[in-house]
């Protein structure tokens, strides 16, 4: 009876060391279990971006007849073409010998020409089917596939649904993604960029506007003024920047309407990264 | 139960503090950046719309000076592909109120985003005043305005100046249009070719043949001073170099050599010439001083190493050679010194050409049976191939270092068994390739730098 007892409890202790040693096989294998999971901390600094996106997200079906051309479901509560409202008489000619720079006539007439207006549509569809096959062209890399000279993230980014819309209630005043976005697709349209020019990839531009409450650019000042006077590149690149900014296609900016405080000032980087 | 509530409020009170500092955080943002920042990244490339209406004239042997101008200019900045034309049908302003103001709301409707207004006016010497302003369509203010006097027989180059003063304002680089081009000039059928040095404006006008054709001539390069062309010629068949003299029409031989000198190339001050010698076989590089005479041997070795071409500074020279097994682009020092090895694609690289700008060498490339002309920086990197063809070759770079210029050989006539050499233009993007009208077949380019 002893000897069982014995053996009970030698085998007891054979099991429970066994059992132990298993335990440990497992913690050495597994790691410590996490008895107490706490909760995720809110203190860890998880980067995120606040995309808002406007409530009327389904309302494509219309813009989709209009895609080629982003800015104009925005511009159609103005006038297509901007601003020229008051017609004024021409102001007297200045005259001038010729190698003088001259003082530019502030406003002039309101447009006469209504049948070119009409080729406006037509062409604005182009830019968007240049600006896939625009960057710097490799013909021994076209070749194969012609169509993929692109990568398809910028593919991506130009088909996004045009869905946000100035209209639609706003979340808060900050300027939804998609609507910044819109505005960012309207001035790709047209901004001619620097391609080609010597050290293109240094020609980055820093444009800030102030808009008027029509949402037409009131004041385009090129940050680097320094620059702009001594090197002959950048001010070639900044003027075409300042077109894009003045450009008649791009004007109302696309920008919502009820949120005029976010977006009176304006400041546009112009960088050709994406396409060298 | 009870510790399950428990751990549900404290995480509806996590819940509401993130929730908290949130909205919080959107409204200190929110304050701290009242302005929008845009980063535009992606663009178009497309050509700039520039009216170009007839410049203006009193009288109508003026007036009719001015539309030539006006043609020239256009077709010049059409050319460069970084400019488009408007339809003259559609310019609402006529040229006389031009001169006054122009009224830019006609003309951003045109989309015009540079407008050219300009005046000819006889002057009672005989000569021409020919003047012209760039405006800024969009920003409503002049960019530049020039004037310039000539003797009327020089319109057309006065047209390419006001080109290139238009070219340099918008684009911030020089113009090339006030330039010529030296060519070989083709007649003949294909077994029996007659070769001719020739000159013509950038634009294929005022074409002269320099040479009789009774030698055959090769490989012309100007000088950077402008006077001088230096070439190849087989006379008395004995390929020599020679230098030309342009405004006097005399030729001497460079050097004097018992064997065969080629591919020759000024330096870019004008005063050295450099080319190949080939001696058993083998060629190696060398430059003579064009006044001094003074020669010096750049590379040694037995491999073929030529086709030499000094950057614009002077300072490094690229050139071909076979030396690696395979013929390659080299660059060294211009003494001959610190040789690298450049090009690593596949295929057979030649004829390196230095840009004047400095920043890329061009190239022709060979590979499976197909020709190509590419680009590449200085030290290998960034390769792309611009254009390609069952023969295409010689490429010669624009002044400002934006064009590059190469003969192409098409198959043509019946059977496919006549070959047609024509000069062709491309923009250093690989955009815009375009015929370089010529009367004859031409091959072997070579651009003048812009005239003085």
């Amino acid at each position: 009876m002893k000897t069982t007892t014995q053996n009970d409890s030698f085998n007891k202790s054979l099991i429970a060391s066994g059992g132990l040693h298993f335990l440990l096989i497992l913690f050495m294998y597994y790691g410590l279990p996490i008895l107490f999971k706490p909760l995720p901390s809110h203190h860890d600094p998880v980067p995120f971006e606040i995309v808002e996106i406007a409530d009327l997200t389904n309302t494509r079906i219309k813009d989709r007849e209009e895609e080629p051309k982003p800015p104009q479901p925005v511009a159609k509560p103005s006038p297509p073409i901007p601003a020229q409202p008051t017609p004024q008489p021409p102001q007297p000619p200045t005259k001038a010998a010729p190698p003088k720079e001259v003082a530019p006539l502030e406003k002039v007439e309101a447009l006469k020409v209504k049948p070119v207006e009409k080729n406006k549509p037509q062409e604005a569809p182009k830019p968007q089917q240049d600006l896939l096959a625009s960057v710097l062209k490799n013909v021994a890399k076209l070749k194969p596939p012609e169509q993929k000279a692109t990568p398809d993230t910028k593919a991506n980014a130009q088909q996004t649904p045009q869905e946000a819309k100035s209209m639609a209630p706003a979340l808060s005043n900050r300027l939804t993604i998609t609507e910044e976005d819109l505005l960012r697709r309207q001035m790709q349209q047209c901004w001619n960029m620097p391609i080609g020019a010597r050290d293109a990839q240094k020609l980055i531009v820093e444009v800030i506007i102030d808009v008027n409450q029509d949402r037409t650019v009131q004041h385009a000042e090129v940050v680097d003024q320094a620059r702009m006077m001594s090197d002959s590149f950048f001010r070639a690149a900044a003027e075409a920047a300042l077109r894009a900014l003045r450009n008649p296609q791009c004007s109302p900016l696309a920008l919502p309407a009820d949120k005029y405080e976010q977006w009176k000032r304006i400041d546009f980087t112009f960088d050709p990264r994406d396409m060298l | 139960m009870k510790h399950h509530t428990g751990s549900s409020l404290i995480l509806r009170g996590r819940f509401v503090a993130t929730l908290l500092s949130l909205i919080l955080s959107v409204f200190w943002c929110a304050g701290a950046h009242a302005d929008i920042k845009v980063d535009i990244t992606i663009g178009v490339v497309e050509p700039i719309p520039i009216a170009i209406p007839s410049f203006y004239g009193s009288s109508a042997n003026d007036a009719q000076y001015g539309r030539n101008i006006a043609e020239v200019v256009n077709s010049d900045l059409v050319r460069s592909g970084l400019f488009s034309a408007i339809d003259p049908h559609s310019f609402v302003q006529d040229a006389d109120s031009l001169l006054v103001a122009p009224h830019f709301a006609d003309w951003r409707v045109l989309n015009a985003q540079g407008l050219v207004v300009g005046k000819v006016e006889a002057q009672p010497d005989g000569r021409l005043k020919v003047e012209f302003r760039l405006w800024d369509v969009f920003g409503e203010q002049q960019m530049t305005g020039l004037a310039y006097f000539t003797v009327p027989n020089n319109w057309r180059r006065v047209a390419h100046i006001v080109a290139d003063a238009i070219y340099k304002r918008i684009t911030g680089e020089d113009g090339y249009f006030d330039t010529r081009i030296v060519y070989i000039s083709e007649t003949g059928p294909g077994t029996n070719k007659v070769k001719r040095l020739a000159i013509m404006d950038q634009d294929g006008e005022n074409n002269h043949v320099l040479s009789d054709g009774r030698a055959i001539v090769l490989t012309p390069r100007f000088s950077p001073t402008m006077q001088e062309i230096t070439y190849m010629a087989y006379y008395n068949n004995r390929p020599r170099v020679y230098l030309f003299n342009i405004d006097t029409g005399r030729q001497d031989v460079l050097g004097d050599f018992a064997n065969m000198t080629f591919a020759p190339r000024f330096s870019p001050d004008g005063n050295r010439v450099i080319f190949s010698l080939s001696e058993q076989g083998n060629s190696n590089i060398y430059t003579m001083d064009i006044r001094t005479h003074h020669i010096q041997q750049l590379t040694t070795g037995n491999a073929i190493s030529t086709g030499p071409c000094y950057s614009p500074d002077g300072q490094n020279i690229t050139f071909e050679s076979d030396r690696g097994g395979s013929q390659q682009i080299y660059t060294m020092r211009a003494n001959g010194s610190d040789v690298q090895r450049i090009s690593f694609g596949e295929g057979n690289y030649g004829t390196p050409v230095w840009s004047p700008r400095g920043d890329l060498i061009a190239f022709t490339k060979l590979h499976q049976g197909h020709f190509y002309i590419g680009v590449m920086r200085p030290d290998g990197s960034g390769e792309r191939e611009l254009t390609e063809a069952y023969h295409v070759e010689g490429p010669t770079w624009a002044p400002n270092g934006r064009v590059l210029m190469y003969f192409k050989e098409l198959v043509s006539g019946p059977g496919g068994r006549d070959r047609e050499t024509k000069l062709y233009s491309i923009d250093l993007t690989g955009y815009n390739e375009r015929v370089v009208p010529t009367p004859t077949d031409a091959s072997d380019p070579a651009w003048s730098p812009l005239l003085p």
